[in-house]
């Protein structure tokens, strides 16, 4: 489903090094977890996934179209939620997700069905007709996730999802991670919350300054790591040494 | 005073950006051309300004230099320079003031209220001085050919522009924090710019008043036998202008001296009533706008089956670009309503009872077909003008600020997006056209064929530097402003159409002289024809390339 092959981008004419030959693959109907210390690399590898950066060499394909040569019908595959969810103020929420649906060209009669299905689920149909400069961090993040499924993506990235969620929110988050896998699509996201990449994920990817290195489920990463213990201490093991 | 001060100091680095020019091309000697770009563009869009302004001040002291008056340009001129520090002044502050990204960081330091708006009051205010020298220094260079100014006085003139600006933007200042503290925050947005048209108004009515109606009292006896100081008649409406005048202009040392003490007192007055009236409304008004607002719809399925309703991507894109423009009080006035309403309110007399000057202009045009073709000429250049002017397509994607991930990631193409961006600013064009087109009507009363020219070629003659202003915010675009005035009035590629625009316009008028030796009508198509291939090919070689300009926009950070 999404496949990076020897993927590298480097900042400041080539000084750093943001991401150094990634090579990754995410399967249909998978969790798949994308973890690291700060400034590793995970965000700029999900905005070069979803268009927002180059990358400087390799190749993304995302449902078998590659980023760079077929850039639109790999976007129509993607649902994405960036790590701060910069949404139009000046919009109400509906306006938002018609215009979303209206560029993904959902009709009328699907976008009704998904529509009130999930803003009953994240308990904003109340505030569907307010300007989204007047929504909390957790609603925007909220309308951001709602948009990003309106069209039923095969793919749904979430860069940092968990970030400024109260507990309930969080978990709703985590629910629709699992029914969208069940439908057997799939999920990339990254996260610094360990014990949600533990519980939720099938595989993890752990990435340090740009290169991925470790890679597989958590017995194979305990495995690798020689570690009986958390994801958690696999993890400060591996981005340790 | 030390927090001031150091509040002062960074402010100053963030809002123009100095600390990162200073990494960008002192540290990393990053990007080295674009300094000479910037200082070209300044030098090209001040020229452009500055040579009306200096065309019109020397033909306006000429005929006062002959009465022995020729100090009422400068009044006149003092005048303008103030109005439009006023105008521009009200949105620059109530955005600095009210929407500012610093103000959540701001707020909760220890700071008195007077301390927050006393920085960006300076910062506005040197942002002021832009315009102010752009209409001044040509209007003194005018007054210097006619009269000539010493080298003291040179000194007392740059002097007095600066305070020029300090006086209207201290009321401008608070008109800002008034209005916003005596609304609520659901209005806010409509007041805001309900507010603004009814100050521009009264701004142009002020300036009909008293400059036109009483210029028009006055006996001509009285102008021959000097009975009469044009100084003050002009600068009754508002008399710092005066004084700004007498600081400049006086014969004798002690009255300049005078008159320059006036100034510094008054402004200081303003400072010290719109800090004032600025500490005990302001913090109010700024929580008032933080307050969130609820309209109460529930979305049940019947609201859902009502409003979720499939419209094609063009219509998307459109309706998106309208929306995001229209909302936003600050881009609607500085871009748009000025644009209407400048032409409407310069021609106020038109509307109201002509006077000599214009029936006699009107006649001249209607005798001589020559005439009416350059009356047609300059209602053409007047909207290409505006429509240049209205920095729609030349902050298109600079307003997308942080909010550009989302086209980025769009499953559109870049050549629809573009495409919507351009109808949008088509249609404004459109929109803003049809005052001058009713002044040109009203005024010339031309037949329908000069009426029709006039409109095609203002629209095809404005088109090609909207498509390349368009062009040269894709290329370069300033995504990084801290508040929506940032974003268009401190972006210079808002004046690219302008820059682009003063050269097409003077090819024009030489390629209409070289053929109307032949007739009126045969030029006026010729030039239809020109501009029209000409923004046909600027719009087929931005599309060729829009994939590649988008491809460039990176969503760093």
């Amino acid at each position: 489903m999404l496949r990076f092959q020897d993927i590298s981008k480097a900042y400041q004419k080539g000084k750093v090094k943001a991401v150094d030959g990634l090579d990754l693959a995410v399967k249909p109907g998978e969790i798949f977890g994308f973890l690291g210390p700060n400034g590793a690399g995970k965000t700029t590898s999900i905005k070069m996934v979803v268009g927002l950066l180059r990358q400087d060499e390799g190749k993304i394909t995302v449902n078998g179209h590659d980023t760079h040569s077929e850039p639109l019908r790999a976007k129509e595959s993607i649902g994405f939620v960036p790590d701060n969810p910069d949404l139009y103020d000046k919009l109400t929420g509906m306006e938002y997700i018609n215009f979303i649906a209206d560029v993904y060209k959902v009709s009328s009669f699907e976008r009704r069905q998904r529509l009130e299905r999930l803003v009953n689920m994240f308990e904003i149909s109340g505030a569907m007709g307010d300007l989204i400069g007047s929504f909390s961090h957790g609603m925007k993040q909220k309308l951001a996730l709602t948009a990003a499924l309106i069209h039923e993506p095969p793919l749904l990235i979430l860069d940092e999802p968990m970030v400024g969620l109260d507990p309930r929110s969080a978990h709703l988050f985590k629910e629709l991670m699992n029914e969208h896998c069940r439908q057997g699509r799939t999920v990339f996201f990254s996260t610094h919350i360990l014990d949600v990449a533990e519980r939720l994920c099938h595989r993890v990817g752990i990435i340090k300054k740009g290169k991925l290195i470790a890679c597989g489920t958590l017995d194979e990463l305990r495995h690798q790591v020689g570690q009986k213990g958390s994801l958690e201490s696999v993890f400060l093991e591996v981005t340790e040494q | 005073m030390t927090a001031l001060i150091s509040l002062f100091r960074i402010s100053l680095q963030s809002y123009f950006g100095l600390s990162a020019m200073r990494i960008k091309y002192l540290k990393k000697k990053q990007q080295l051309w674009e300094p000479f770009l910037v200082v070209f563009g300044v030098i090209a869009g001040g020229a452009s300004f500055g040579s009306m302004f200096y065309l019109s001040a020397l033909q306006m002291a000429r005929g006062a230099a002959l009465l022995g008056q020729a100090d009422v340009v400068l009044t006149m001129y003092i005048l303008v320079a103030q109005m439009l520090a006023l105008m521009f002044g009200l949105f620059a502050m109530t955005s600095i003031f009210y929407f500012s990204n610093d103000l959540d960081i701001l707020v909760p330091l220890p700071l008195r209220a007077w301390h927050i708006l006393a920085t960006k009051f300076s910062l506005v205010n040197i942002t002021e001085y832009a315009p102010v020298a752009i209409v001044l220094v040509p209007t003194l260079l005018a007054y210097h050919r006619i009269v000539g100014l010493s080298p003291v006085g040179w000194v007392g003139a740059f002097v007095t522009m600066v305070f020029v600006p300090i006086i209207p933007l201290a009321l401008a200042g608070i008109l800002a924090v008034t209005v916003m503290r005596g609304v609520n925050r659901r209005h806010r947005d409509i007041l805001m710019v309900v507010a603004s048209l009814v100050l521009l108004v009264v701004i142009f009515y002020l300036q009909y008043h008293f400059i036109a109606d009483s210029t028009g009292q006055v006996e001509a006896e009285d102008i021959i036998n000097n009975r009469i100081d044009f100084v003050n008649v002009v600068g009754a409406a508002f008399p710092p202008a005066v004084w700004a005048t007498r600081a400049i202009a006086a014969e004798v040392t002690g009255e300049r001296l005078t008159n320059l003490a006036y100034l510094f007192f008054t402004a200081a007055l303003a400072i010290g009533a719109f800090l004032l009236v600025g500490q005990k409304v302001f913090y109010g008004g700024l929580v008032g706008g933080a307050e969130k607002v609820r309209r109460g719809i529930v979305y049940t399925t019947r609201v859902i089956e009502r409003q979720a309703v499939q419209s094609s991507t063009a219509k998307a894109l459109l309706l998106r670009e309208f929306r995001l423009f229209v909302r936003m009080p600050i881009w609607l006035m500085n871009g748009f309503i000025t644009v209407i309403l400048f032409p409407l309110m310069a021609f106020f007399p038109a509307f109201f009872g002509a006077t000599g000057d214009i029936n006699s202009l009107t006649a001249l045009a209607r005798q001589h077909p020559e005439g009416l073709a350059i009356a047609t000429l300059i209602a053409a250049g007047a909207i290409a003008m505006m429509t240049s002017l209205n920095t729609l397509t030349s902050t298109s994607i600079s307003r997308e600020g942080k909010h550009l991930w989302i086209i980025k990631s769009l499953p559109v193409d870049a050549k629809t997006q573009v495409r919507a961006k351009l109808s949008f600013a088509l249609a404004a064009a459109l929109l803003s056209s049809l005052p001058l087109i009713a002044v040109y009507a009203v005024l010339i009363k031309p037949g329908g064929f000069h009426l029709v020219m006039a409109f095609a070629l203002g629209i095809t003659a404005g088109l090609t530097p909207q498509v390349l202003g368009l062009w040269f915010d894709l290329w370069r675009p300033f995504l990084t402003w801290s508040n929506p005035q940032h974003a268009v009035k401190n972006n210079l590629n808002a004046v690219s159409p302008l820059i682009i625009m003063a050269p097409l316009g003077y090819l024009s008028y030489l390629g209409y002289m070289a053929l109307s030796a032949g007739g009126t009508t045969v030029p006026l198509l010729v030039l239809l024809a020109a501009h029209a291939a000409l923004a046909l090919a600027a719009v087929i070689a931005l599309l060729a390339k829009a994939d590649r300009l988008y491809d460039r926009l990176e969503v760093k950070g």
